[in-house]
């Protein structure tokens, strides 16, 4: 199929109210602080954890005194926090596709190792990616088995949707949230665009670290070696392109000889990717919107490297240490409005060069309600009994709100709002066309000629909706006979015969409306 | 020392078998025996060498049903090698030749079969429904309709296998919905080159009865791509007059959305998506959507609750975003249901 085979790749990182940081390269810390609850943006006091790099690699002792934070442009007074003191929620998000299925023992081992270093105080989850997101284990301690049994998906990667909800997602109060996910960022589903991932990132809670590695415990494979199954679509593009073109391979008169392939036989769906839109200049080796998404929250960019062992576990070692090692600001914020967006800058005055990764700011709700709630039924007032009875398929009570319109005038307004009313239960439709035949019925029945005209217009308005896609089924042909019953001129001999049918056909169709039990 | 490894016993059927056992009602047993198996190009070598005589053996009068049997075996066959390559494009000298493998190949097998009856039945034309079902599941668009760089590759190796089901059936507006879509999406995401061709079909589509819903709400996705704004929005409201179809429905509503936020209509978009999420409730497409919407807005809280929701679900709602590109693989289960209820009489 032409779905593109990704197993990788890639690591993303995300903090809870704080962002993110790695560990001073020096790795030591200033000061040690007692263990500290860590609160939300959403109540006073702000969290904003912070990572140093000296211009040599090394920065030296640092306590609060050294920082010089601003929160829209106002200085705050802040103190320094033990981030080994706060528990973390650690998120791991990963491409879980069918491609992968080979490699389920490979991907439970990784994610066993990750959970291996976790503190017992902290909690992991699996999100799995593929033409969906899902939960694969929900949130829980490190300590439980974490296999992880679901490589059913499709190829289609919604990548961007996973870092989407994992970024919305709000972390627990008292913990910070760190999300790994395993991705080569080749997007072919999502409804979220990489410009929205930054977006999002930039109001996030969390603090974004990317990462190209492998799933495989192979690692990647060098220059002129055979492309793997699990590699990306893009590297299988790559290397297709650079592939020098091999004479000889075909069969005779030069058709294809599935035994002895080419170089450049490839299937053509290998170069598909959908819905993917990568940035101007992009090579496979970049990842710039990711890059620009992390940086806004704090984190980082772990690009692939040569000679580098690349799999999850391992990076993984690396980013945890630096996150737990965090310095961690603390202030209550003074001198600024509370709500609405908080612009954040970090400084240190005495070390002009160190390299500084905070996040860039953090969102403090409105109060006000969403601008535009929409009611889960249309606001529609003369047909309210007869869409309430339609809507528990109740047969009499749907034709009690049709009598209760009285006069031809009252049954002329109610079909008038029936049709407006449009699309009332769009999961179950054949509620509507029941509903409308019965209007039908009512309408046709009396000796207006304009209410009749109403009636056949309105058969004829559904005769074309009342089909399924694949032609028409029992309810569809019960509906279509019911109605070509009643827009025929009743026969006088017939009398109440006629009515007896018809009645026994909106039974029927009552029955057939019901979902299969 | 030279050890022969034997293949494993896993890989190995014996189709004649699997027949017996599927025309005699065993269907969800030989469709997991396909799940498992890998070698498709064994599968199809046993069918061409033993499907002629285990057709003829139940007598003449249980020959059709034996042959019907037979090539939905294939198609169920073509269906569990999905996510195999169907297509390799060769490049030698100028030419790009092309090797068709065994999926695609099991399809046009079972094609063969049903095309020998002068007149076609009814149950032919739920069986190349299924083929769509199957073939837009895996993508496998080119097989549909062929490659869109016919000008500089071996036309003649080119299957084209909706050709058959429109000769057999010219009046199924399906099959006629089924080329646009696979003419959209064999070069998705440019809307340019085979763009055009899809959207001609859609265009001449849109007002149908049977098919003129989905055709319209595709057509005026083509539009939003296009940045074709107002246009979009007309086709968006023309679907959910012409089809009930909760897919077609919920693409309308969950387009609309899109085109209002790129239109910077936020609360309309947002009433949009609301709207999406009432025809497939947790549907994650209109529920990432909205709730990216909703914390731009500064609403963060219910954006986190609702992707919550969505992440929750159990099972997982069809998307039907998800299943866009997918299309017709909606109606497998309908489609091979009444295949088996025709084979079990």
């Amino acid at each position: 199929m032409m779905r593109p085979r990704v197993l990788l790749v890639g690591i993303v990182v995300a903090a809870g109210v704080m962002s993110v940081v790695a560990t001073p390269v020096s790795g030591r810390r200033a000061e040690s602080q007692t263990p500290q609850a860590v609160f939300r943006t959403n109540t006073d006091l702000v969290t904003v954890p912070v990572f140093v790099k000296g211009s040599d690699g090394r920065i030296g002792s640092l306590s609060a005194q050294d920082f010089v934070l601003t929160d829209n442009g106002v200085p705050q007074r802040i103190e320094m926090v033990d981030g080994e003191s706060i528990p973390a929620d650690v998120t791991v998000l990963m491409e879980t596709g069918s491609a992968i299925e080979d490699y389920r023992k490979g991907v439970n081992e990784q994610v066993r190792r990750i959970a291996a270093m976790m503190r017992p105080t902290d909690r992991i989850e699996v999100l799995g990616i593929d033409d969906y997101v899902h939960v694969l284990v929900p949130f829980g301690p490190p300590t439980r088995s974490l296999a992880v049994g679901t490589f059913t998906g499709g190829g289609m990667m919604s990548v961007n949707d996973a870092l989407v909800a994992a970024l919305l997602r709000e972390p627990s109060a008292d913990r910070r949230h760190l999300i790994i996910a395993l991705t080569d960022t080749i997007d072919t589903m999502s409804t979220a665009t990489m410009a929205t991932v930054r977006d999002v990132a930039r109001q996030s809670s969390s603090t974004l670290v990317v990462a190209w590695i492998t799933l495989s415990e192979d690692g990647n494979p060098g220059i002129g070696q055979p492309v793997p199954p699990w590699a990306t679509a893009s590297e299988r593009l790559d290397r297709h392109i650079k592939a020098p073109v091999t004479f000889g391979a075909p069969g005779l008169l030069g058709h294809p000889d599935p035994a002895r392939p080419t170089a450049r036989t490839v299937p053509a769906r290998q170069q598909w990717t959908p819905h993917y839109d990568p940035p101007k200049g992009r090579t496979w080796m970049a990842f710039d919107p990711l890059r620009e998404a992390a940086a806004l929250t704090g984190g980082s960019v772990h690009p692939p490297g040569l000679f580098v062992d690349r799999n999850a576990s391992t990076l993984f070692d690396k980013i945890y240490a630096e996150f737990r090692q965090n310095f961690i600001l603390r202030y209550l914020p003074t001198g600024v409005a509370r709500e609405g967006w908080h612009d954040l800058a970090v400084t240190i005055p005495r070390s002009p060069d160190a390299e500084i990764r905070a996040r860039r700011g953090y969102l403090v709700e409105a109060t006000a309600p969403s601008a535009a709630p929409v009611p889960t039924a249309p606001a529609v007032t003369t047909t309210d009994a007869l869409i309430d009875a339609a809507g528990s398929m109740d047969l009499p009570a749907m034709r009690r709100a049709i009598a209760a319109a009285e006069t031809p005038e009252g049954l002329t307004k109610l079909i008038a709002d029936f049709q407006k009313a449009g699309n009332v239960w769009p999961t179950a439709p054949r509620r509507e066309f029941l509903a409308a035949l019965l209007l039908a019925d009512a309408a046709i029945s009396t000796s207006s000629e304009p209410l009749r005209a109403d009636g056949l217009s309105l058969l004829r308005r559904y005769r074309s909706l009342v089909r399924s896609p694949l032609g028409p089924d029992a309810f569809d042909e019960e509906w279509l006979s019911t109605a070509s019953t009643l827009a025929d001129p009743p026969l006088s001999f017939l009398g109440s015969d006629r009515r007896t049918d018809i009645n026994r056909r909106f039974t029927r169709l009552v029955e057939l409306a019901r979902p299969a039990k | 020392m030279c050890l022969a490894v034997a293949k494993p016993a896993a890989d190995s059927v014996v189709v004649k078998a699997l027949l017996d056992r599927y025309a005699a009602g065993d269907f969800s047993g030989v469709s997991a025996t396909l799940d498992h198996t890998k070698d498709f190009d064994d599968i199809l070598k046993q069918l061409k060498r033993d499907g002629p005589k285990w057709m003829t053996a139940g007598g003449p009068d249980d020959r059709a049903r034996r042959e019907l049997a037979a090539a939905t075996f294939a198609l169920e066959a073509a269906r569990a090698g999905e996510l195999e390559d169907w297509k390799l494009v060769q490049n030698w000298m100028t030419l790009e030749n092309i090797y068709w493998h065994a999926p695609p190949q099991l399809i046009e097998w079972g094609c063969a079969l049903l095309l020998k009856t002068p007149t076609p039945q009814p149950i032919e034309r739920v069986w190349h429904l299924a083929v769509l079902a199957v073939v837009d599941r895996a993508n496998d668009y080119e097989f549909l309709i062929g490659s869109p760089w016919d000008g500089r590759a071996n036309p003649k190796d080119e299957i084209k296998q909706l050709n058959h089901a429109i000769a057999r059936f010219p009046t199924e507006r399906r099959f006629a919905l089924a080329q646009g879509i696979a003419a959209e999406w064999r070069l998705f995401p440019t809307t340019r080159t085979g763009a055009k061709e899809a959207q001609q079909i859609f265009e001449t589509l849109k007002d149908d009865a049977q098919v003129g819903g989905e055709a319209a709400v595709r057509l005026g996705f083509m539009q939003l791509r296009n940045r074709r704004f107002p246009e979009a929005l007309a086709l968006f409201d023309a679907a959910e007059e012409r089809s009930r179809e909760p897919f077609v429905v919920y693409l309308a509503r969950y387009f609309r959305g899109q085109t209002l936020e790129r239109q910077k209509n936020p609360d309309a978009a947002e009433r949009a998506y609301r709207s999406a999420l009432l025809v497939v409730p947790r549907a994650q497409s209109a529920s990432f959507a909205l709730s990216t919407l909703l914390a731009a807005r500064g609403h963060r809280a219910e954006a986190a609750s609702l992707v919550d929701a969505a992440l929750a679900a159990r099972p997982l709602p069809m998307d039907p975003w998800r299943a866009y590109g997918e299309a017709d693989a909606r109606f497998w289960p309908e489609l091979i249901e009444m295949l088996h209820a025709e084979i079990r009489r």
